[in-house]
């Protein structure tokens, strides 16, 4: 026995001497509590809400501008309808980063904006009348559809060639047919979503607090990084060529057809800042993961983290916004300012993925875990 | 120090008849337990997403060569495991069954890196450990089958063997915790237990930090001493009592699967049978002792001192860490293997480019294209996995693009603990010219505070 009391002094005694890397330390981690419902409430009633009733009445006006063209096809309602698309598209931008509850159950991103379209696949499905849309992962529907539907179907944006189609083609019942179909679709899926938010889901955001997978905190800042993410990468990065071997691939832009891609990659990063600040769409600043930040007190690089973030913010804005329309035309003539804007881009990824989550002590559950840990 | 000492000691420790009862419920409950995980294991789909859906595995040092099977494969592979533990758990053909589980077990765990846990390493060790221990000898279909296998009473040091074994764990997740974000920050607790803040009762109080300050403390204070307190008749059943609640505690907060029934199992073995008390009251004279010790057995000669070789294993190499200059939480030199259990909140990110010399034409790469988003978040903090990857992608590019010498460099951050991140691996370093070794990676860059 005394040999085993000898063992256990030893071995505690041992331990202790290797308690070690002592620092005299800079701020204590995960100590403060900020107000999670004030957050929510505010990027719920402010910004969720909002992006989705605005996206709602702009999907509302394109299905009604698709019915007066088919109804009438001509040059005049052709390109109401085409302005319809273009606001739809650009309010879309604004609602694409909260791809969780309600939007997750009607997998409303991939039934919005896959891309870039898969013609011979909308042609197919044109010719053979395939108008249901019940799988979200195929890329013939959707904006990207219209794009095609509206700018380049005939191989031109001239509007009266594109008219041709609807009015003079052999096919063009089925054309028109598929048009509605694609529209209907898109109304379906965010006529859905926003009912969701507004009946109830508004209400369980709020309430669901704490730092947990699933809980909106973490909803909020996945389905934000989820989408900065995708925004880097397919709006940016693929027609660039970073993502090939330098071989840019201009064709694969967003709304290669009607040549808007800058416009709506601006809106798109835009939205992104606006939902880190908590801001409205009047630039009303109200309570966003920025005040979390600074009530953390983040350091990096010898300036906030909260500074850090919006400084790349405006960089990346500044180099996407100096990108001319169409996109595909400036990265056929020169990819190099597109690469720039795409470096840009990159440099706040482990801002927003791994600091920001880091220091206010939420442990991303950006990934699940598939099996146990330990 | 008198020979009679080394006697007295070797006679207590290995040679002295005890009880078989702890060996005999250890290896029922051990083979019953591993035949349910493993069909949970099945249940759950984790074959599917751990095994048949990566196209990609991270490999062990050494162990390069362990290859997946395919479907039909992989499911022979756990059938084998299934049937393998159940025969454990009867005693049936024991010899034969532990070593096909510890060998389909251990390849299993050997096939992907990724999925590395504490308590799958443990399970190896205690399955390696117990080949060699007469575990089927009472209670079992083997004893029925040959009526002489029956023994009441075995050697000590097979008891003993599985004690220290689990001293050994319980110490070195003791001493991994005395680290000062553990003791002073209460993290990684201060992150995790706000997290389970939907527990009725309990959740309530993981608002609070002193909760995690005071949970980080008994945690590390149960770890150093709870083998020491099992060890001792008078403590052991409220030792024991601690063991539950402390496990059953992980098993609530935490995603950890068997390791807290693992845990609550083994430590039985604490437990001796009436009969050893017996024994360790015996009085032999030194002569008596000598004498006994001085018979001569294969056992004695070669399974002993081939088992004191591995124990001495099992206590350095979790010590390796020591010999790099880096720091274990940040570089994961020597982290592995060691008991450091649930110590650290890791995460991080890796952008891979690659660059053909030739062309001068470079790529970023999409991770997601070849790793799982598991694989790719546990590669994105371990340098080892990072050195791997790159080589992958070497070989890959070489094969769809004839790219025959890529430069391959990574920007790679990790942020520890709630702080922000820093750059882990040197950014300007050429992965595709490193090989990984058991030398300091000096590729990895200094953690700074």
């Amino acid at each position: 026995m005394k040999n085993l009391k000898l063992l256990i002094i030893l071995l505690l005694g041992g331990t202790f001497l290797l308690v070690s890397c002592k620092d005299d330390d800079e701020q204590d981690p995960c100590s403060s509590n900020f107000d999670q419902v004030a957050l929510f409430t505010n990027v719920a009633d402010n910004i969720i809400l909002p992006s989705y009733e605005e996206l709602n009445s702009a999907v509302e006006n394109l299905s009604t501008k698709t019915q007066n063209f088919v109804a009438t096809p001509t040059e005049n309602t052709l390109s109401e309808l085409q302005d319809a698309f273009k606001e739809a598209y650009l309010s879309w931008q604004n609602a694409a980063q909260f791809e969780f509850g309600p939007a997750e159950d009607v997998f409303l991103r991939n039934s919005l904006n896959n891309f870039p379209a898969n013609i011979s696949q909308i042609e197919f499905n044109v010719e053979n009348e395939a108008n249901n849309f019940d799988q979200p992962d195929t890329y013939d529907q959707g904006f990207p559809a219209l794009d095609y539907l509206l700018f380049g179907v005939a191989g031109s944006i001239d509007l009266a060639v594109t008219l041709q189609v609807y009015t003079e083609n052999s096919n063009k019942e089925k054309y028109k047919s598929y048009l509605n179909a694609v529209v209907s679709n898109i109304e379906t899926k965010v006529n859905e979503t926003n009912d969701k938010w507004t009946s109830s889901y508004r209400n369980s955001f709020i309430a669901r607090t704490g730092t947990a997978a699933g809980t909106s905190l973490s909803q909020i800042i996945n389905g934000w990084n989820e989408n900065y993410e995708l925004f880097k990468r397919n709006k940016i990065g693929v027609p660039s060529g970073v993502l090939d071997l330098n071989f840019p691939l201009p064709t694969k832009v967003e709304a290669y057809y009607s040549g808007i891609s800058s416009s709506l990659a601006v809106a798109a990063l835009n939205a992104s800042l606006r939902l880190y600040l908590g801001m409205d769409g009047d630039g009303n600043n109200g309570i966003g993961l920025d005040d979390f930040l600074e009530e953390v007190d983040a350091e990096k690089n010898g300036k906030t983290l909260d500074a850090v973030i919006q400084e790349q913010f405006a960089s990346a804005i500044n180099a996407v916004a100096a990108l001319p329309d169409p996109l595909s035309a400036s990265i056929e003539n020169d990819e190099t300012p597109t690469v720039l804007a795409y470096n840009e881009i990159t440099k706040q990824v482990v801002n927003i993925k791994t600091d920001l989550p880091s220091v206010l002590c939420i442990s991303i559950t950006y990934v699940d875990n598939p099996s146990d840990s330990d | 120090m008198t020979s009679g000492f080394l006697e007295k000691i070797g006679w207590r420790f290995i040679d002295s008849p005890v009880g078989i009862a702890p060996l005999v419920r250890f290896r029922i409950l051990f083979g019953g337990l591993m035949m349910l995980g493993a069909i949970r294991f099945i249940e759950e789909g984790w074959v599917e997403k751990l095994y048949l859906e990566p196209r990609y595995f991270f490999k062990f040092y050494w162990f390069e060569w362990v290859r997946p099977f395919d479907e039909s494969g992989m499911y022979l592979l756990f059938f084998t495991i299934i049937g393998s533990a159940a025969m454990v758990m009867l005693g049936f053909l024991y010899r034969i069954a532990i070593i096909m589980f510890f060998v389909s077990f251990t390849y299993l765990e050997l096939i992907d890196a990724t999925n590395y846990l504490n308590h799958h390493y443990l399970v190896c060790v205690l399955a390696f450990l117990l080949i060699f221990l007469p575990a089927n000898k009472s209670h079992s279909v083997d004893v029925l089958l040959w009526k002489n296998l029956k023994a009441t009473q075995v050697p000590s040091w097979t008891i003993n063997i599985l004690i220290l074994q689990l001293t050994i764990v319980y110490t070195f997740a003791g001493i991994a915790k005395l680290n000062y974000d553990w003791i002073f920050h209460a993290m990684p607790l201060a992150v995790w237990l706000p997290e389970r803040q939907d527990l009725p009762i309990l959740g309530y109080f993981f608002q609070f930090k002193w909760v995690a300050f005071l949970m980080s403390w008994a945690g590390a204070f149960y770890d150093l001493t709870i083998a020491y307190f099992l060890m001792n008749t008078r403590t052991r059943p409220f030792a024991y009592f601690l063991v539950i609640i402390f496990h059953l505690m992980t098993w609530l907060l935490f995603n950890i699967g068997l390791f807290p029934w693992i845990m609550i199992v083994s430590t039985l073995i604490f437990f001796p049978s009436k009969s050893l008390e017996n024994n360790f009251n015996e009085k032999l004279s030194t002569v008596q002792l000598t004498a006994r010790w001085k018979v001569r057995s294969i056992k004695k000669q070669v399974i002993i001192p081939f088992l004191l070789v591995f124990m001495l294993l099992q206590i350095t190499i979790p010590l390796r860490h020591f010999l790099y200059p880096s720091n274990v939480f940040w570089s994961e030199e020597g982290y592995r293997f060691s008991w450091r259990v649930m110590l650290v909140e890791k995460s991080g990110q890796a952008t891979f480019t690659l660059r053909d010399p030739e062309t001068n034409r470079q790529t970023e790469i999409i991770n997601s294209r070849y790793l799982t988003a598991f694989q790719e978040k546990q590669m994105s903090i371990q340098p080892d996995f990072i050195l791997q990857f790159a080589h992958y992608l070497e070989y890959e590019y070489r094969r769809t693009h004839g790219i025959e010498n890529p430069i391959i460099t990574v920007d790679s951050h990790v942020a520890i603990n709630g702080r922000v991140s820093q750059q882990f691996i040197d950014p300007t370093v050429n992965l595709a010219e490193l090989k990984d070794s058991f030398f300091p990676k000096k590729w990895i860059l200094e953690i700074k505070k």
